[in-house]
């Protein structure tokens, strides 16, 4: 047997081997407060998906959008729009991801889910990116603005993950919230995409990218809201 | 929030099975003296009425409390110690379980979801201890709730516990909550270490290590009982 051979455990007994199958003390009661059965939460999760990409087409509608759009390239356009999307979809299906027995991925599959959905981000636009073209005095004004309109594009989205995914997650729920930040995060980035014409790869990153990590710490705080 | 069911309840050390078989996986060679995990055809049971009270049949409620109850008030005594505070827990991880029951994924194992719903309610009692209390140490607060609880409250279970097991839960109370839950949950309560890792929302390889850390505790415990008593 090595060291930590697990078949050891049994030499211990147990203490508490006559209080095994006892019933608890009878509280004769039924909870009677309302909560959604599965397939309302499973609407309740649609519609807030839903919302939150509306509510990007709303900012972009009604606020701004990128002025070069018609000259911009299509390509480059959907690069800009689905390197951060693949970010989205990945940290949002490691949250919301079942797992075996119900209880989520595991907890070394969800840090990497996390390292990698924010990797997808950060090598897609430095391979795909356009090389920078801002003046480097420029360069932290237009970031910090960026940085400023990302952070409220992505809070929508994460008020509605961490409303509909509320009391959701038995287990891991700092690691699984802190992933539906990161995909908020995400989702902005993308938006931003299509609303800043600024398309230098080091102020994606940094203007846009930003919001997955700030996501990710704020989803992590609100963890207590999304514990079952 | 609560409206009444009846009387129903039983004692279900009398009607279920002595737990002979695991869970999901055994943990190999049960001592004698151990507890395992219910059988597996009551498992299935169970997972299927959570089934149906995630899906919207109110009723189940009663029989999901009647068949899961036990389970989750011998967790909560394995991690507390205190037969009073395992019962209101068990109270408080059931309104957690009806809260969170549209999130329960059809298919999934019920016992290990309601272990982690339990741990979470535990965890947020100490939490609450400690700030009243302004004690952040977490063995004083587990002490502190054993020594709270009134004599009679512990029953039969203190009275039949040998010297052994008194040593065994003497320790169990004393060592970290993240090695007492890990042992428990593999060694009690039969879980493999992928499924208590999964309730714990830890590594694999830092929950086979909490373990076997409780464990060398235990068993350096009971060598010193041993002699001591010559």
């Amino acid at each position: 047997m090595d060291d930590l051979d697990l078949r050891r455990l049994a030499d211990i007994p147990d203490p508490f081997s006559g209080a095994a199958g006892k019933a608890p003390r009878p509280h004769g009661e039924r909870p009677t407060a309302p909560s959604p059965a599965r397939a309302r939460v499973r609407e309740l999760r649609v519609m807030a998906v839903a919302v939150a990409l509306l509510s990007q087409a709303v900012w972009l509608t009604l606020v701004e959008r990128r002025s070069d759009m018609a000259a911009s390239s299509p390509w480059a356009l959907l690069l800009g729009i689905g390197i951060p999307l693949v970010a989205a979809a990945l940290a949002l299906t490691a949250a919301a991801g079942p797992g075996s027995i119900g209880l989520g991925e595991p907890m070394s599959r969800l840090a990497a889910l996390v390292a990698l959905s924010v990797a997808v981000f950060v090598v897609g636009t430095t391979l795909f990116g356009a090389p920078q073209d801002s003046e480097a005095g420029l360069f932290w004004g237009h970031a910090l603005r960026c940085m400023a309109v990302t952070a409220v594009l992505a809070a929508a989205p994460l008020a509605l993950g961490v409303w509909s995914f509320r009391h959701a997650f038995a287990a891991a729920a700092t690691w699984r919230s802190a992933l539906l930040g990161v995909a908020s995060g995400a989702l902005a980035a993308a938006t931003m995409s299509l609303a800043c014409s600024n398309g230098g790869a080091l102020h994606v990153l940094v203007g846009h990218g930003a919001m997955m990590l700030a996501g990710g710490a704020v989803g992590a705080a609100l963890g207590r809201a999304t514990r079952a | 929030m609560w409206v009444a069911i009846g009387e129903s309840f039983v004692d279900l050390a009398a009607t279920t099975c002595p737990m002979a078989e695991p869970i999901h996986k055994a943990p190999p060679g049960a001592a004698a003296g151990a507890t395992a995990a219910p059988p597996v055809a009551a498992s299935r049971a169970l997972d299927g009425v959570m089934d149906r009270y995630a899906r919207g049949d109110d009723v189940a409620f009663d029989e999901l409390y009647r068949t899961g109850a036990p389970r989750v008030r011998t967790f909560l005594l394995r991690l507390c110690g205190d037969p009073a505070l395992a019962d209101d827990l068990t109270q408080e991880a059931f309104l957690r379980v009806h809260r969170a029951r549209g999130s329960f994924e059809a298919g999934a194992a019920a016992l290990p979801w309601f272990y982690a719903i339990a741990r979470n309610a535990f965890l947020d009692h100490k939490r609450r201890e400690a700030t009243r209390r302004g004690v952040a140490g977490e063995r004083s607060a587990v002490a502190g709730a054993h020594a709270e609880a009134p004599p009679d409250t512990r029953g039969d279970e203190a009275l039949v516990a040998s010297e052994t097991l008194d040593v065994v839960r003497a320790t169990l109370e004393q060592m970290t909550s993240l090695q007492r839950e890990a042992f428990v949950l593999i060694r009690f309560e039969g879980l493999s270490v992928s499924e208590a890792a999964q309730v714990l929302g830890a590594t694999e390889a830092a929950v086979k290590i909490r373990a076997f850390r409780a464990y060398e505790a235990l068993r350096a415990a009971l060598d010193r009982q041993n002699k001591e008593g010559g």
